[in-house]
């Protein structure tokens, strides 16, 4: 009775064709770098500011300022006070989006296509001429010490910070973005405006603009809008590349007594963007703990319901950085939870190496699924913010899948064994002291219990 | 701003709908089910959520698990439940179009087959561990619980969260699992949107040689309820939490109503941005408060308005009630001026630009042609949708908000740290959410 063939799945037509978008580049008399990417898709226009230098490039006694500093560019800029920037951008329809990562600030003013000229001045506006008044500084100042303080009650939040301060230490990768209270109450304007002078430089940035414009029209747009930039001295601006520290295998319990659940992170400073490695290692991390249907995803969701998900993944960045594994787990499955997870790290470099299936099945998973990140103007501005940031080829789109698809097996474990230590990987257990240490202890896993100023 | 398509009902009542767009070479399949948490009965919650993810474990002719074979082909595959409806879906390069539908058929023809027991324990376990991290290990988690509590009658069906509460979570069991698929998982009761690089004959065939032979199921009932307080609430949830949170909640009318636009845009009015009246009055003139939020939140049978501020250090509720209450009298005197309405209303007619950029996943083109064709009948409906912010006036929105926020009463539930009681508003009485 049945007209539909149910035994087996259908298989997949023929690939279709995709154009990745082209890339036009241009330079302005400052020093700026313009890239600009045509899509019709939607009457919409994302302009992208990258300026090189984000959290990294926090002096060592000033953790945050990269971040205080971008936090203060939307409260008043060129003629514009704080709500007199609200105000336009409401008018226009757009949205304004300043982010701080850690080897830069990047500041985003999606717009309806017709309203991009006065889009691209704002941005303008925003990243060279903002007002960092003293009583904005201030008031800024109270709304980051009261955002450190709710973050001490969020656990994930909490592991976050445990992890990142224990494998990185002292490294400029080893504080959050936001800082820390006694660094925020010390930052003084002259730090803020300092930052500003000498980090937001024309030669250190790129601006990407993407969508519903031609390219004549892009770089008419970055002339009007950045044509007065000039350049200026360069001192300070990018990340203080320092080499990361090798880490060393533990465990770190962060007492939250009474939580419900556990937050776990394990990782361990790992690989830079730069590196040969990089298809290696994304089809590697696919693998174990990628996706939905990952190794470790199966095991403790799946298989066992101590969690409602796991996840892995390398934070690629200039210089070396973390690769980790995050989930939150029912607290009297943590111990097991955090020996599954290192075993099934040992296992994938030794017992049970990534098989022939699972790395055509990762190629097909990431590389199928490419064309998905080129749907909207926010997305491809972004990713071409990011090829510049790290001095990525125009050819990385066309050859993205080329690439995945010529990774061996041999490489895969190659990649691994370069880059992840499964003996050096450290444990962050944020958790109910007296339910979480008896049972680590059961399971042989010895932990340090975390410092408080390590939170 | 339009989105093109193509519908037609299949014989056994699930709606189609088609949208092509050859921008990417993926195609978006989003099918919804007009069920959700508010379907459920007292002392049986969490269950239409905890059943979305058990169609994820395989059916009878793919028992093993969805993740894999879409993902394989390189697709995105997820889901989500709130109190209205449940939704699936899939992106996938547009050559695996036929495997998604082939699935999604698979699961709402043939699901029973493949449900065990044993999937159904491991899953149950799952969404207990998404119910603590996200509700009780979370600050504030548990505010929303409280607060449909307290808005609502106990057996009305907003009263509970979609995520359910624990102890009704533990005691239900697959029997209850096999009832619920049949009484709401089936073709008349879903609706189906494809969009993206995909031809539109095609597609309807594809449509009617899959799902066409699934038997239609029994008639669903809907349930409607009025909601409407008796008298204001004042009370106090103790949590693990640094600073103190106000949240106030007032019934207002549902998606789509005239109303329920004209409390968007007040919302935008008082909170989005450095212009708006509460965020001017509590963060940027005062510093009361560490953050303030408003909100229109639309369902199908009633919505919520919500106001939520966190104090500043060494600030009290009070301070903060005093100031909110002020602004809302001043709003609804005079309503918005001409500025603060071209700003919502700029703001708004964009965000039907913006919604619709993407072909499907968690909102884009096919859900958002799902959600219409479901709560309205029309997948066409976003003109009208539209119109309703063309139409809103400074009166029309001073009309809602003294209608729904001054002549109604509301609830205002204080969040404190664990011990602090006395930081809650003055009088409020220490709740406990399920």
């Amino acid at each position: 009775m049945s007209r539909v063939d149910r035994s087996k799945l259908p298989a997949p037509g023929a690939p279709r064709p995709f154009r990745f978008p082209t890339i036009e580049r241009a330079q302005l008399a400052g020093g700026l770098d313009v890239r600009v990417i045509t899509q019709r898709a939607a009457p919409i226009v994302s302009l992208t500011a990258l300026v090189r230098g984000g959290s990294s490039a926090d002096p060592a006694d000033r953790p945050g300022l990269a971040a205080f500093t971008a936090d203060l560019l939307d409260d008043g800029a060129g003629t514009l006070d704080g709500p007199g920037l609200a105000d336009v951008l409401a008018r226009i329809g757009a949205e304004a989006d300043i982010e701080v990562w850690p080897d830069a600030t990047v500041v985003t003013i999606t717009t309806l296509a017709r309203h991009v000229s006065r889009a691209a001045s704002l941005l303008a506006d925003l990243v060279m001429r903002p007002r960092l008044a003293t009583d904005d500084i201030e008031r800024v100042r109270g709304l980051r010490l009261d955002r450190l303080r709710q973050m001490r009650a969020q656990a994930a939040s909490l592991a976050d910070r445990a992890l990142t301060r224990a494998i990185f230490g002292r490294h400029p990768y080893g504080h959050p973005g936001i800082g820390d209270p006694d660094a925020v109450r010390a930052t003084t304007a002259d730090d803020i405006r300092g930052f500003h002078a000498h980090g937001y430089q024309a030669r250190a940035t790129t601006l990407v603009v993407a969508g519903d414009l031609d390219t004549a029209e892009a770089i008419a747009l970055a002339e009007a809008a950045f044509g007065a930039w000039v350049p200026g001295p360069m001192n300070g601006a990018g990340p203080r590349v320092v080499g990361a520290p090798e880490g060393r295998g533990r465990v770190l319990v962060v007492a939250r007594p009474g939580a419900s659940q556990s937050e776990l992170r394990v990782g361990q400073v790992s690989a830079a963007r730069s590196t040969p490695d990089y298809h290696a290692l994304i089809l590697w991390n696919a693998v174990l703990g990628g996706q939905f249907v990952s190794r470790l995803n199966l095991n403790l969701r799946q298989e066992k319901g101590y969690t409602y998900g796991v996840r892995s993944g390398f934070d690629f960045r200039r210089d070396r950085g973390p690769f980790s594994i995050h989930t939150s787990v029912q607290t009297t499955a943590t111990a097991d939870a955090t020996s599954e997870i290192l075993r099934e790290v040992r296992d994938l470099q030794s017992t049970r190496p990534v098989t022939p299936e699972e790395l055509a099945r990762a190629k097909a998973a990431v590389g199928l699924g490419y064309p998905r990140g080129f749907e909207t103007a926010q997305q491809v501005a972004r990713a071409v913010a990011q090829m510049s940031l790290h001095d990525i080829g125009p050819d990385h789109f066309e050859q993205f899948v080329p690439r995945l698809n010529a990774v061996t097996l041999d490489d895969v474990a190659a990649a691994a064994a370069r880059h992840v230590r499964p003996d050096r990987l450290t444990a962050v257990v944020v958790g109910d002291p007296a339910t979480v240490e008896p049972q680590l202890t059961a399971r042989g896993l010895a932990y340090d219990v975390a410092a408080e100023e390590l939170v | 701003m339009d989105i093109p398509y193509t519908t037609h009902t299949l014989a056994n009542g699930l709606d189609v709908v088609v949208h092509e767009d050859r921008h990417i070479p993926m195609a978006a399949v989003s099918v919804w089910y007009h069920v959700g948490s508010r379907h459920e009965q007292p002392g049986r919650t969490g269950f239409a959520h905890l059943f979305e993810h058990l169609m994820f474990k395989g059916s009878a002719h793919h028992p093993a698990g969805y993740f894999e074979a879409l993902q394989e082909a390189g697709g995105l595959v997820n889901g989500s439940t709130n109190t209205d409806r449940t939704n699936y879906w899939e992106v996938v390069p547009s050559q695996s179009l036929e495997l998604a539908l082939w699935m999604e058929s698979d699961r709402m023809g043939h699901l029973l087959p493949a449900l065990s027991e044993e999937k159904f324990t491991t899953e149950r376990e799952v969404v207990l561990n998404e119910r603590r991290q996200n509700y009780e290990n979370r600050p504030y988690g548990l505010s929303s619980v409280a607060l449909a509590e307290a808005l609502f009658a106990p057996d009305h069906p907003y009263s509970w969260v979609t995520i359910g509460a624990p102890a009704d979570l533990v005691a239900s069991s697959v029997d209850d699992a096999r009832e619920f698929f049949r009484r709401f998982y089936h073709p008349s009761n879903a609706s189906i949107a494809i969009a993206g690089d995909v031809d539109t004959d095609a597609t309807l065939a594809l449509v009617e040689r899959y799902f066409g032979e699934i038997a239609s199921g029994p008639a669903v009932v809907h349930p409607r309820r009025d909601a409407a307080l008796a008298a204001p609430a004042r009370l106090v949830l103790e949590d693990r939490v640094e600073l103190p949170r106000l949240s106030l909640a007032w019934h207002t009318p549902a998606m789509f109503h005239d109303d329920d636009a004209a409390m968007d845009i007040a919302a935008d009015v008082l909170s989005n941005g450095k212009t708006s009246r509460l965020y001017r009055a509590l963060v940027y003139e005062t510093r009361l408060a560490a953050d303030v939020s408003a909100l229109q939140a639309s369902r199908e049978m009633s919505s919520v308005f919500h106001i939520s501020a966190t104090a500043a250090p060494g600030q009290s509720l009070a301070a903060i009630a005093e100031v909110v209450e002020r602004t809302l009298d001043d709003l609804a005197a005079t309503g918005p001026t001409t500025d603060e309405l071209e700003r919502a209303t700029a703001r708004a007619e964009a965000q039907f630009v913006y919604r619709v950029q993407t072909i499907g996943g968690f909102g884009g083109k096919s859900d958002q042609l799902n959600a219409y064709n479901v709560f309205t009948g029309s997948p066409g409906f976003i003109h009208a949708d539209r119109a309703r912010y063309a139409r809103a006036t400074a009166a029309s929105v001073a009309a809602a908000v003294r209608r729904w926020l001054r002549e109604a009463p509301g609830v205002a539930l204080s969040v404190v740290p664990r011990g602090h009681l006395p930081l809650g508003l003055p009088g409020a009485v220490p709740v406990h959410p399920a």
